[in-house]
């Protein structure tokens, strides 16, 4: 099993319905073939950086999975057909991997994000006060 | 009489950002970072302008044309 990336952009005025049809008829062509889904993003309706088939915006949805290369081959071929799909492209991360340990890191990975996102903002906000500080000082006596 | 060609002022030499900075990575979903290295048309900027090595550079135009299939970049920008 090889890990793959695949993002794709729909068509942005799309009813959650349909939108949902799309996404689940991808994964399905995924977990069909044995593969695995490892994270599943929606980064949301997003202005595109040039117009595709008179669209300015788009949404994205991105996909990290674990399968083999003819499900990659489905999956495209199924977008391909899908004409409310605007653009989509599948990057080859890694050539073996151990769905068990990818999930473990993924678990970990999102864990941290949170943790720091509550921690060390604080901690840093305390740092910058304290450098200010010292700088007021040094200026003070280097004018006596 | 010969011009020498190497001009060296008082011109920094540059350094790979990658290199300097290892918790920078080049990833085409992330079009803030790439953004910094092609000109405001969308051009990729060279690497004996950015000052990137080879192994960076050649990642990055990998990102940056990745990023540009998926729109999150533009091949090309009117300019005003």
């Amino acid at each position: 099993m090889r890990r793959y990336e695949t993002t794709f952009v729909i068509h942005p005025d799309l009813s959650e319905e349909d939108h949902q049809k799309i996404v689940q008829k991808a994964l399905g062509a995924i977990t069909q073939s044995g593969g695995e889904i490892l994270q599943l993003q929606d980064w949301g309706v997003k202005k595109l950086a040039y117009k595709i088939k008179k669209q300015t915006r788009g949404h994205y949805i991105f996909v990290d999975y674990a399968a083999k290369p003819e499900a990659v081959r489905e999956v495209e071929r199924l977008l391909r057909i899908d004409d409310n799909v605007l653009r989509f492209l599948t990057v080859l991360v890694d050539d073996e991997v151990d769905v068990e340990e990818a999930k473990m890191q993924l678990s970990q990975a999102s864990r941290r994000e949170v943790e720091e996102e509550e921690a060390p903002a604080l901690e840093t906000e305390g740092a910058h006060e304290v450098e200010v500080d010292e700088e007021e000082g040094e200026k003070e006596e280097s004018e006596q | 009489m010969t011009t020498p060609k190497v001009k060296r002022g008082f011109g920094r030499r540059k350094v790979c950002r990658f290199c300097a900075d290892k918790s920078l990575v080049i990833d085409y979903k992330d079009p803030k970072t790439l953004r910094f290295f092609t000109t405001e048309r969308g051009k990729i900027i060279p690497r004996r302008i950015s000052g990137n090595c080879a192994k960076h550079q050649r990642a990055l135009t990998q990102a940056i044309k990745r990023a540009r299939q998926l729109a999150l970049m533009p091949y090309t920008t009117m300019v005003l």
